[in-house]
Formats: C-alpha cells, sequence, structure tokens
C-alpha cells in the first residue's frame, strides 16, 4: 500500500516548523497536521494598530479574561491564546502545573520571548556526571553544526562572549545595552570577575541575509509588538520562516484545524503506519498515512498522543516499553530574581523599543560553587519608567501632567531561570474517565519540583539582590520568596525522553523511538534534562538533526 | 448611593426627567443651554447627557474629575481626548459589575466630598475648590492603596497617554521606531515616550 505522505509532522510550531522545512527541503512529501486554525502571516496580525486604534485600549473585557486562565491579556494578542475551557487538563491536587498552549499554525513560534541560547557541552554531560535523569545520548558536538544550520537560517543576534558555559553562534549584529546596563555590566564585572553580563541573543534579524529576504523578512524595527505577530518577518516564527521555506519546494501539505488523536502502529511491520485525527469541527475522525512520523506537538503535547496510542503491542501508549512515557516532565524553576532602582543619570534616555534585554549567563556550579547542582541564568532589563508610575503617586492637575512628560527614574529587573531536576514521579498520564469534546481522554499533570529546584530558587533569589545591590541600585527587592508553579516558565520539557538505554527512555540519539523505528519525536519533549537557557534554539537545532537523519534512513531503506 | 436615591437627585436630573418626557435631542439642548445659563459661569460644566453606562449625572462628575487630574495646559488635556467618554464606554464593554460600583463609588464619593468640604456639588464648584477635593481624595487614597481608586486612575491614564492626543501631542509615540538607539541625551529626545 502506498502511503499518503513520505513524512507526517504533527503540529507546526518552533519544532515542527523546522521538521517540515528539513523534511521537505529533502525531497519528501511532507504533511503538517495543525490542531488549532489557520494563521495567515501579515493578515492576522495586529501589529500596525497604533495604541488609539485598538478597542478599548486594547482591553480584553473583565468577563472573558477567565477563558485565558484569569491573566489579563491584550486583546490584539488574544487570538494567539486558547480559551482554557475548551482544553481542560487535570492535576494532582497540590500540585499545581500551568500549561501555556498555542493552538494555531505557527504554535508558540508566534508567542515566544525570541531568547536564544545554545546548550553546552556540560549541559549535556550533567545527568551522567551528577547521576540525575538518562545520559543524554549525544554531546555537544553532536548539535554544534545544527546549532549553526538553524542559526543562520532563523537569524540570531548576539554578542559572542567565549563563555564555555553559553556556547557563541552564528550570530547577527547584537543590539545595544541601555547607559545603566552598561554601568550594571561593569560594575558586576568588577565586584563578580566571572558573572558576566551580554545582551540577549534573540531570534530577530538585525542584518538579514539574502536568503531571509528572499523569504519576505525584513530588519527589526525596534517596535516591540512582537506579541501581535511581526509582518516584517523580523523575528523568527514558523510562518515567517520555516513554513514559507518548506512551501517554496513544492512538497509541503498543511491541514488546520485537525487534532492529532493517535499514533497508527502496524504489528505487522513494527512501525508507525500514520496518525489518527479528530476534525476540529466535525470531530469526523480520519487517518493519514505515512513513511515515518514526526511528533512537534510541544512537550506535554505529544507525550499526550503517544499515551493515546493505544494498541495491543503498546497497551500503556505507543513506544513505552520502557514505563518511560510521560514521565520526567519538568519546566525551568521560574519566578526568581529581584528587581530596584538607579538614581541618577536622569539626563540619558533612548529611542525605539527594544524587544530584548540582557542576560546573566550561569555562574552557579561553573566559576562558582553551590549547595545544589547545576544552575540558573538570569535574564533582566533597565528602562526609565513611564506615564504609568503616574496611577500610583499622589498627585493631580498641571503638575502630574509636567510630571509625567518626563521618562521617570531607571529602575531595573531580573529574573532567574534554574535548571529543573528530571524526576520520573514528575509524570503526565492519561486521566482516568474524562474527556475532552472532541472524545480524547484528558491529560493528568503530576509535576513538582524537588529539594534541589527548591534551593537554588532561594540562591538565585539571594544572587540577584545580592549583583543588584553590589552595582548601587536602590530599594532592592526579591521578586518572591518561592518560585513559581511549574509550567509558568513555558519551558516544558521531557515526557519522551531521549536516552541511550532502551530499557530506560523512550528515544535514541536521532530522536528516534527506540520500539518504532519510524517514529520521532523532536519537541521539548525530547530533552533528557533542561539546561537553564531558554530551549527553543535547542528544539530547532534538535529537530533540524532528527529530520536528517530520518531522511537518510528512509532513503536508505533502514526505516 | 444610587442614582434613585433622594440626595442625588438635584435640579439637573428634575430637569433631565422632564426632558425625557418631552423626549428628544432638541430638549437635551434646550437643556445644557439651560444649565449653562443657570450656572456659575464657565465653571459649570454642561450637563453630559447619560453615556451608555454612566447616568448623565455621573457622566458630568466624571468629566470635571477627568478634567481636573489632566487639564488643558499648553497641551489638550483628557476631556480634549474624550478620556470621559473611554471610561464610560469601558464600563459598557469591559467591566464586570464589580468594577463598575467601584467607579460610582469613586466618583460619587469625591462628590460627596466636595458637599462635606464646600457644601454644594462638585460640578457646582469653583475650578479651586474642585481642584482642592480631587488633590485630597487622589493623595488619601493613594496613600491608603485604596485599590477602586488606583484602579480608577489607572484608567484615567491610559484613556489620556494612549489616546492620539496623549501620546502624540503630551509626550511622543512612534508606531515604527525603525531603530533602537540605546543611548541619547533625553534633551535631544525631548519628552517621555508613551511606550
Amino acid at each position: 500500500m502506498t502511503a499518503d505522505f513520505d513524512a507526517i509532522v504533527v503540529g507546526s510550531g518552533m519544532s515542527g516548523g523546522w521538521a517540515a522545512k528539513e523534511l521537505a527541503e529533502r525531497g519528501l512529501k511532507t504533511l503538517v497536521i495543525e490542531r488549532g486554525r489557520h494563521i495567515e502571516h501579515g493578515t492576522d496580525y495586529t501589529d500596525f494598530k497604533a495604541p488609539w486604534e485598538l478597542p478599548n485600549l486594547d482591553a480584553v473585557p473583565e468577563r472573558e479574561q477567565v477563558h485565558y486562565g484569569g491573566r489579563v491579556i491584550a486583546a490584539s494578542t488574544a487570538h494567539f491564546r486558547i480559551k482554557e475551557d475548551d482544553h481542560p487538563y487535570s492535576v494532582a491536587e497540590g500540585k499545581p502545573f500551568r500549561w501555556f498552549r498555542g493552538y494555531h499554525l505557527g504554535g508558540r513560534s508566534l508567542m515566544w520571548a525570541r531568547q536564544s541560547y545554545r546548550m553546552s557541552e556540560m549541559d549535556f554531560e550533567a545527568n551522567k556526571k551528577d547521576g540525575h535523569g538518562n545520559d543524554w545520548p549525544i554531546r555537544y558536538a553532536d548539535l554544534a553544526p545544527w546549532y549553526d544550520h538553524v542559526e543562520r537560517f532563523a537569524g540570531i543576534s548576539g554578542q559572542a562572549e567565549g563563555l564555555p558555559q553559553l556556547p557563541d553562534g552564528q550570530f547577527q549584529p547584537p543590539m545595544e545595552l541601555n547607559c545603566v546596563e552598561e554601568i550594571f555590566r561593569d560594575r558586576l564585572h568588577e565586584t563578580f570577575p566571572t558573572r558576566r553580563l551580554t545582551i540577549g541573543r534573540c531570534a530577530h534579524l538585525t542584518a538579514p541575509t539574502a536568503e531571509q529576504q528572499a523569504l519576505g523578512r525584513g530588519p527589526c524595527q525596534s517596535r516591540s509588538l512582537c506579541s501581535r505577530g511581526c509582518s516584517y518577518g523580523a523575528y523568527f516564527s514558523s510562518l515567517s520562516a520555516t513554513l514559507p521555506a518548506a512551501r517554496k519546494t513544492g512538497n509541503l501539505t498543511i491541514v488546520t484545524d485537525e487534532i492529532g488523536h493517535s499514533v497508527v502502529y502496524d504489528v505487522a511491520t513494527g512501525k508507525a503506519s500514520g496518525v489518527r485525527v479528530v476534525d476540529a469541527i466535525t470531530r469526523e475522525h480520519r487517518v493519514y498515512t505515512g513513511r515515518i512520523i514526526f511528533l512537534c506537538a510541544s512537550a506535554i503535547g505529544s507525550a499526550h498522543i503517544m499515551l493515546n496510542s493505544r494498541s495491543e503491542r503498546f497497551p500503556t501508549g505507543i513506544a513505552n516499553s520502557s514505563d518511560m512515557l510521560g514521565r520526567n516532565l519538568m519546566d525551568h524553576v521560574s519566578g526568581l530574581g529581584a528587581g530596584g532602582y538607579m538614581p541618577g543619570y536622569t539626563d540619558q534616555y533612548y529611542k525605539g523599543r527594544r524587544p530584548n534585554g540582557f542576560y546573566i549567563p550561569r555562574f552557579r556550579n561553573v566559576t562558582e560553587d553551590a549547595d545544589f547542582v547545576r544552575g540558573y541564568g538570569f535574564q533582566g532589563g533597565a528602562s526609565r519608567g513611564d506615564w504609568r508610575r503616574g496611577g500610583g503617586q499622589a498627585g493631580i492637575g498641571a503638575a502630574l501632567k509636567q510630571d509625567l512628560r518626563k521618562p521617570g527614574g531607571w529602575s531595573v529587573w531580573l529574573a532567574g531561570f534554574g535548571e529543573m531536576l528530571p524526576n520520573p514521579d514528575n509524570r503526565v498520564t492519561l486521566h482516568p474517565t474524562k474527556v475532552d469534546k472532541w472524545g480524547i481522554p484528558l491529560l493528568h499533570i503530576d509535576c513538582a519540583y524537588g529539594k534541589n529546584d527548591l534551593k537554588m530558587a532561594r540562591q538565585a533569589n539571594r544572587d540577584a539582590v545580592e549583583m543588584l545591590q553590589a552595582a548601587g541600585f536602590q530599594g532592592v527587592n526579591e521578586r518572591k520568596a518561592e518560585p513559581d508553579e511549574p509550567g509558568r516558565a513555558i519551558h516544558e520539557m521531557g515526557t519522551v525522553g531521549m536516552g541511550r538505554d532502551p530499557g530506560t527512555s523512550v528515544l535514541n540519539g536521532f530522536n528516534q523511538a527506540h520500539d518504532v523505528p519510524n517514529l520521532f519525536v523532536t519537541d521539548g519533549a525530547c530533552m533528557a534534562s533542561t539546561a537553564c537557557q531558554n530551549p527553543s534554539l535547542t528544539y530547532m537545532a534538535i529537530s533540524a538533526r532528527a529530520a536528517h537523519y530520518a531522511a537518510e534512513f528512509l532513503k536508505e531503506g533502514k526505516i | 448611593m444610587s442614582d434613585n436615591d433622594p440626595m442625588t437627585i438635584n435640579r439637573r436630573t428634575l430637569l433631565r426627567q422632564a426632558v425625557y418626557m418631552v423626549g428628544g435631542a432638541a430638549g437635551l439642548n434646550a437643556l445644557a443651554a439651560c444649565s449653562d445659563q443657570s450656572a456659575e459661569g464657565d465653571a459649570i460644566p454642561r450637563l453630559s447627557g447619560p453615556g451608555r453606562y454612566f447616568t448623565g449625572v455621573r457622566m458630568t462628575r466624571l468629566k470635571v474629575i477627568v478634567d481636573t487630574i489632566i487639564p488643558d495646559t499648553d497641551t489638550p488635556g483628557a476631556v480634549a481626548a474624550g478620556v470621559h467618554t473611554f471610561i464610560d464606554q469601558m464600563m459598557a464593554d469591559w467591566a464586570e459589575p464589580d468594577t463598575r460600583d467601584q467607579f460610582d463609588k469613586v466618583i460619587d464619593e469625591i462628590d460627596e466630598r466636595a458637599v462635606a468640604a464646600h457644601g454644594d456639588r462638585l460640578t457646582r464648584l469653583p475650578q479651586e475648590q474642585r481642584f482642592a477635593v480631587i488633590r485630597d481624595y487622589d493623595a488619601e487614597k493613594l496613600g491608603q492603596r485604596n485599590w477602586p481608586y488606583r484602579r480608577f486612575k489607572d484608567l484615567v491614564l491610559v484613556g489620556y497617554y494612549h489616546s492620539q492626543i496623549g501620546a502624540t501631542e503630551e509626550l511622543q509615540y512612534e508606531l515604527i521606531p525603525g531603530e533602537w538607539k540605546a543611548c541619547l541625551p533625553l534633551a535631544e529626545v525631548g519628552s517621555a515616550w508613551a511606550d
């Protein structure tokens, strides 16, 4: 029987876009299945509206905010947010977990903060060295050329620093630090010579290549309206970059509003034969057949589909002979850090809205010891206050107006992101009884920080406060004593982990399921550890690498 | 205190009810004219018609309050920017009942302070007295970290500084800056950015 497609990719976000591009460019007829609706690059964005042109000055009605998890969000970006009540999940008692999703073409590549950092050799070695989690089946050298590859295509702006814990990449020109950030950097380096502050490395074009321009992408306009979508294609997303490139090959088919239900397993061949989907609108089921399957439905989403792919051979979910499917759910330990203000420098200001901050790479367990394993990095930024400060300070009339006509004082924030250890008890399972409106069992999430994670969080707060104070910031306060609940960092990882041993991991070093050779998982689900860097760049590199090998294996008749 | 409370039924609400009985926009215009003539010169604003949410009485008070918080100076103020209309629209389109109640109460409380301090409605006080009433209320409520008033003032500010007037005449706004200049003398930039 001939398959409908050579390759099927479930999910169109960060990872799925890359898998689709690389597979299609290798001549494979590729289907991308997206559970959410179609988004048209440009047309469906709201980035050319000035504040006063947005209805109700961009406020979402209070009664509707509950649908978005009770968070105050902007109306101009609400169409990239799911209504939570349409997509419920359950959590273990006393263990809150926040699951942010992006159910539309492009997925969370339209919603991300665009920070792009490489993992380092010490990150890939960490599990083996301290014994937490499975040893990564790859090392930095395996991924380095793929980091190069994705950085050149995506366009990453940044400053080379020569740090072993944060390898440099193929950078476009860095954005500049403002004057108070420069002062912070200089004073930080004086007090703590091995704590470095560098401009954020972000997926924004500052000097677009010919390849990027040919895709219709242009340089960043310093609008910082990224969350509304960028009509200039100045930041990397599936819609600005990978899917258009895949489309150019003539090998790409995209379907939207079709929810990945399960992977179909063919017991006769021992391979996956296709993907069952549920039409999000009609609720009809259909099956697409393919020779290789890539799951790129996000960390928890890909595990969900696999857990729901039950057969006689795999009664607890496809490729789950190890019983590791759904386990080792991780996020970054977040909500940490501190803020303060810098007196003076009131004659200094800036122009434009830089969609980026600074970054302080990990120093704990790199150049400085700690009473925990692994470490954290800090994102941050300094800026001058705006008219919003007037809401909390007494004063009205002409004097208020006159005061707010000037920018306010300088303030700074630091937000730590810490490495959460893998723990097989942190897991997702299918809910035993409840199903969603498409008849798919709900996902149940059971996840909590461990001792190391919490110890790290407290030290991250202390370090943040100490660094700001040392640099002369005043009114320094830690953001909060305890980290946010897992999931808040929106860096969820694990659940379909890579490893060397088929007995303790689901995927091998090519992101190929140990049990099902033509099934690949390349999103955050595959991560054997989280490192502390923002993970999207690694998903890109891993997806491109896996697609390369999958196409090779197919050509060689191995799968 | 609701608008049906006898305390708040003043001459103008009675007049407005009369106008409704007669009916029509012509009646409202007549009322506005009447209100101007019978008032204490230019310090007394025209009675606003009812908003989409607020009663005419509260609309009039709201207009006076936002005008006092952000007056016309060398640039147009909150009324020119339509902040009172914006807040009314937000009550109709955005606010939940609790929020509406909070905003009603802020507006009425300020009026009650006027009565207590000067023996007359806020809208009937000369500008200096209005200013003093709202200035003291603002300082007191923010000193107490009073959440309803903080929300009210925030909405006045966003309504003004994100209006075209506030963003481009009072402050500066560039939809497409085109470049990031990280360090510039403030004197070269001029005023604060609206965003």
